[in-house]
C-alpha cells in the first residue's frame, strides 16, 4: 500500500522576506540591482533566545527559526526526524577557518568556526534548540540536496510502520569570503548593473545567488493545516537536455499520470544561458497550462528549489497564481490539482517534484 | 513484504591496504598503517596519521582518470573502492544503480591548496566547484558511468554509517535495485587543523578505550557496499557476504561537538538498530565501536554500550588503531572490518591498549579472538550530536 506524504507546515526565509516578516504574500516584491540576493529579515528573536544566537552563523539562525516555525505552523512539538538538506553548508564559518589556517600558516587556531564548520551544523543545532533525540540526517548533493533530504522523508513514511513527523528543509547561505570565486566560477553574472526581474533578458553565463532556508513539516496522515500532498520526486544526476522530457513522462508514468494531467509547472530557470536549454522542453511541451519561475526573485543556491516547493505548495493551497513568479501568461483554466516541479543546475542534479491539491 | 538488505560486493582503501585481501592480512596480522606523515603538506608532522601512501597522480594513472576532470583526493580514492565493490558484487552495467555516498570536506584539499591563487591559475577554476562535498560524489559517479540517484551524506565522522542507512532504505521502499553506499574522506589540513585546535589530536599512537588515552590519529580512506535485496541477490545466484539487518540514528542533543555523559545518542542509535533487526543485545556477538580514543568518545560510548548490553557484553574493539579515525569513510571501512570478522570468524584486536579505564566495567579485545560470530554492530558518531549503529548479520 502506498502510504501518502502530506505537507502540513511551512516556513520559509528568502530575499523575499522583509526586515521583520519571514512572511510575505507574493505580491509585495522585493528587487534588487544587484546578482547577491541576502536574506534581510532580522526578527529571530521571536523565536530564538539572543545568548543562544549571538554563537550562531546565519545559517544556523535560518534554520533554527524556520525550522521551529514550521512546528509552530504544523501545530507539532516534537519531530520524529529532523532532516537537512544544503548545498554548501555553514560556508561562512568553514571560509573563515580556512582563511585562518592559511594566513596563520597553521598556527594558533580557535575551534569555534571549525566545529559549526560541518555541513550538519544546522540539523544538529535544530535537536540542540528543540532537545530532539530524533534520526537526524543531512544530506549534501548539489541542486539536489533538498531534494535528497526529502527523499528521505518519504523513504521513512515508506519503510517504517509508525506515526511520523518529519522536519524536512533546505538551507544555503552566501558567504561574503567566496562570492569572489563564484565570479570567477561564472556562476554569476558579469554585468555591473543588473535588475533581479530581467534576469531571463540578459543571455549572458552565469546566475544571480541567493540564500535562505525553508523547512516543511510531513507526516502520513492529514491535518487540519494540510497544504499539500507529496506524490513523489525522482532525482537523476546527470542528463542530457533531449532526455529531460522522456525522463519527465517516465516519472509521470510511474505514478499513472500523463502530461494532460498535470496543471501547473514551476521550473528553475536561472538565466544562465549555458543551461537555460534544459527547462526549454518543459516550456515546450506544457505550453497549454500556466508555469512558474521563482529564482529571478530569491537567486539560485543550491536550495532554492525549496523555495520552488513552498511557492508550489502555497499555490495549491490558495489557488492564487502570483503575477511576478509567471513564466507564461496562461491562464489556470480549473482547480490547480497537480503541480509538478523541475530543478538542475549545471547540467547536474536534476529533480522531480510531484504535488497535489488537498 | 520488506526485504532483507544482502550485501553483494565490498571494496575498501584505507592506511592498512589497498584493497580488502590487504586490508583482511594487516587485520590479521595485527598491522597498523598509522604513522608519520609523508604526503599531507603540512606544519604538524608531529601527529601521527593513517595516510595512504599513493600519491593523487598515481591515482589518477591507476584508475585511467581522464586528465581534464578535478578528481579531489576523496574522489581519487572513492573511485578506487568503489570499482573493488562493484567488480565482487559483478556489477558490469551500472547505468541502474543508485549511489549514496558519505563524505564531509569533499574536496577540500583542492580548495585549501588552490583559495588563494584560484584567480591566478585559470586551469584551477574547475575545482571551484569542489567546495562542495556533492561535486566529489558527482565525479565518482561519472567516473562510475552512474546517471541516476546520486546523494551525498554528510553528518561529519557518521556520514559513512548513514550512507549505508540511506541505501537500505532505497531498496526497502523499492526506490533502488541496486545501491553502492559507503564513504570516502581523505588527509587535508582543514581537519587536521580542525581536530588540533579542539586539542583532540594525539602524538601518540591512539589507544581506543585506555585509562590514559591521549586522543585520536587521523586517518584517510574509502569503502562502498553493494547492497541489493535478497530476493535479487539470490535471483542473481550471486554470493551473499552478509546482510544488513538494522541501523538506527539518533542525535545526542547535547553539544555541538561534544558527547553526553551517559551516552544517550549513541545508546539510543544501538538500541534503534537492534529493534530494527528485531533482536535482543545479547545476540550481539561482536561490537565494533567507534571509540576514537578521545577522553570524550570512548568514555560517554562505553558507558552507552554498558547500558546496552548489561550483563550480556559482546566482544569489544576499535578498529581506530589500525586505520585511523577516518571521518567520513570510518562507519563504510568498519562496515567492512565488521564484514570481514564474519567472514574470518575473528575479532579484529584493539591495538595499543593497556590499562582498563576504570569508569568501565570492560576491556576491550588486545589479541585476535577466534569466535562463533553471527551479529556484529558497528558504531558510528560524529560533530552535531550525530549517532548511529549499524547490524550485520551472517548468511
Amino acid at each position: 500500500m502506498i502510504k501518502a506524504c502530506y505537507i502540513n507546515g511551512i516556513s520559509s526565509l528568502s530575499p523575499q522576506s522583509t526586515v521583520e516578516e519571514e512572511n510575505f504574500d507574493f505580491q509585495q516584491i522585493q528587487t534588487f540591482e544587484k546578482p547577491v540576493l541576502q536574506v534581510a529579515f532580522k526578527g529571530y528573536k521571536k523565536l530564538i533566545k539572543p545568548a543562544a544566537m549571538r554563537r550562531m552563523s546565519k545559517s544556523v539562525k535560518m534554520g533554527v527559526f524556520t525550522a521551529a516555525s514550521a512546528l509552530i505552523d504544523a501545530n507539532v512539538k516534537e519531530p520524529t526526524s529532523i532532516l537537512t538538506g544544503t548545498g554548501m553548508g555553514c560556508k561562512q564559518d568553514s571560509d573563515i577557518f580556512l582563511e585562518n589556517l592559511l594566513l596563520q600558516h597553521e598556527e594558533l587556531l580557535s575551534p569555534s568556526k571549525f566545529v559549526q564548520s560541518t555541513h550538519n551544523t544546522v540539523g544538529g543545532q535544530v535537536a540542540l534548540y528543540l532537545k530532539s533525540k530524533a534520526y537526524n540526517f543531512t544530506y549534501v548533493q548539489g541542486s539536489a540536496s533538498f531534494e535528497s533530504a526529502l527523499l528521505d522523508a518519504q523513504l521513512s513514511i515508506l519503510t517504517e510502520e509508525k506515526k511520523h513527523q518529519i522536519l524536512v528543509g533546505g538551507i544555503d547561505e552566501i558567504s561574503e569570503n567566496t562570492i569572489g570565486l563564484l565570479q570567477l566560477d561564472q556562476q554569476i553574472k558579469s554585468e555591473t548593473s543588473l535588475e533581479n526581474l530581467k534576469l531571463l533578458d540578459y543571455k549572458s553565463k552565469g546566475s544571480i545567488i541567493g540564500e535562505g532556508a525553508h523547512f516543511f513539516v510531513i507526516s502520513e496522515e492529514k491535518s487540519q493545516n494540510s497544504y499539500a500532498q507529496l506524490i513523489d520526486l525522482h532525482l537523476e544526476n546527470s542528463l542530457a537536455t533531449e532526455e529531460v522530457f522522456p525522463k519527465t513522462k517516465a516519472f509521470l508514468a510511474e505514478n499513472k499520470l500523463a502530461i494532460a494531467d498535470i496543471d501547473l509547472v514551476i521550473l528553475g530557470n536561472n538565466g544562465d544561458v549555458d543551461f537555460d536549454a534544459y527547462f526549454q522542453p518543459l516550456q515546450q511541451e506544457f505550453k497549454e497550462i500556466p508555469q512558474v519561475y521563482y529564482k529571478h526573485l530569491v537567486g539560485e543556491s543550491y536550495t532554492a528549489s525549496a523555495f520552488g516547493m513552498q511557492l508550489g505548495v502555497k499555490i495549491l493551497k490558495s489557488q492564487h497564481l502570483p503575477e511576478a513568479y509567471r513564466l507564461n501568461t496562461v491562464q489556470p483554466q480549473k482547480t490547480i490539482k497537480k503541480v509538478l516541479l523541475y530543478n538542475q543546475f549545471r547540467g547536474k542534479n536534476h529533480s522531480w517534484i510531484l504535488l497535489e491539491h488537498v | 513484504m520488506i526485504q532483507r538488505i544482502a550485501i553483494t560486493g565490498m571494496g575498501i582503501v584505507s592506511a592498512i591496504g589497498n584493497n580488502v585481501q590487504e586490508n583482511l592480512l594487516a587485520l590479521a596480522q595485527q598491522k597498523s598503517g598509522i604513522g608519520q606523515l609523508e604526503l599531507l603538506d603540512t606544519i604538524h608532522q608531529n601527529f601521527p596519521c593513517g595516510e595512504i601512501k599513493l600519491t593523487n597522480t598515481h591515482l589518477v594513472d591507476a584508475l585511467k582518470v581522464k586528465q581534464d576532470e578535478a578528481f579531489t583526493r576523496a574522489a581519487l580514492l572513492g573511485v578506487k573502492a568503489a570499482e573493488e565493490a562493484l567488480q565482487q558484487a559483478q556489477i558490469s552495467s551500472t547505468n541502474k544503480i543508485a549511489f549514496v555516498n558519505g563524505t564531509s570536506v569533499g574536496g577540500m584539499d583542492y580548495t585549501e591548496k588552490l583559495y588563494q591563487d584560484f584567480s591566478k591559475n585559470p586551469h584551477t577554476t574547475k575545482y571551484i566547484e569542489a567546495q562542495h562535498p556533492g561535486f566529489t560524489s558527482d565525479t565518482i559517479a561519472h567516473h562510475l558511468a552512474i546517471t541516476g540517484l546520486v546523494t551525498t551524506v554528510s553528518t561529519a565522522c557518521s556520514s559513512g554509517a548513514n550512507a549505508l542507512i540511506t541505501g537500505a532504505k532505497l531498496l526497502k521502499a523499492g526506490k533502488a535495485e541496486t545501491v553502492l553506499a559507503g564513504g570516502t574522506d581523505c588527509l587535508s589540513k582543514f581537519t587536521l587543523n580542525g581536530f588540533h585546535s579542539l586539542k583532540i589530536l594525539s602524538e601518540k599512537l591512539c589507544q581506543p578505550f585506555d585509562e590514559h588515552r591521549s586522543g585520536l590519529n587521523l586517518g584517510e580512506g574509502a569503502a562502498y557496499l553493494v547492497l541489493e535485496t535478497e530476493k535479487k541477490a539470490k535471483a542473481q545466484n550471486k554470493t551473499i557476504l552478509g546482510y544488513l539487518d538494522g541501523y538506527g540514528n539518533a542525535n545526542d542533543a547535547f553539544h555541538q561537538t561534544a558527547s553526553s555523559a551517559t551516552g544517550e545518542g549513541s545508546f539510543l542509535a544501538m538500541q534503534a538498530a537492534l529493534n530494527s533487526a528485531k533482536i535482543n543485545a545479547e545476540e550481539v556477538s561482536y561490537t565494533n565501536a567507534h571509540g576514537t580514543a578521545t577522553e570524550n568518545n570512548d568514555l560517554s560510548e562505553g558507558i552507552a554500550i554498558q547500558r546496552i548490553f548489561e550483563e550480556n557484553l559482546p566482544k569489544i574493539s576499535s578498529t581506530k588503531a589500525f586505520t585511523g579515525h577516518t571521518l567520513a569513510a570510518a562507519g563504510a571501512i568498519e562496515a567492512v572490518f565488521s564484514l570481514l570478522a564474519i567472514q574470518e570468524q575473528k575479532i579484529w584486536p584493539n591495538l595499543n591498549f593497556k590499562a582498563q579505564m576504570p569508569e568501565l566495567n570492560f576491556s576491550p579485545e588486545t589479541e585476535i579472538v577466534p569466535k562463533k560470530i553471527e551479529k556484529v554492530l558497528s558504531n558510528s558518531f560524529g560533530f552535531g550530536g550525530n549517532c548511529s549503529s549499524l547490524l550485520f548479520s551472517a548468511v
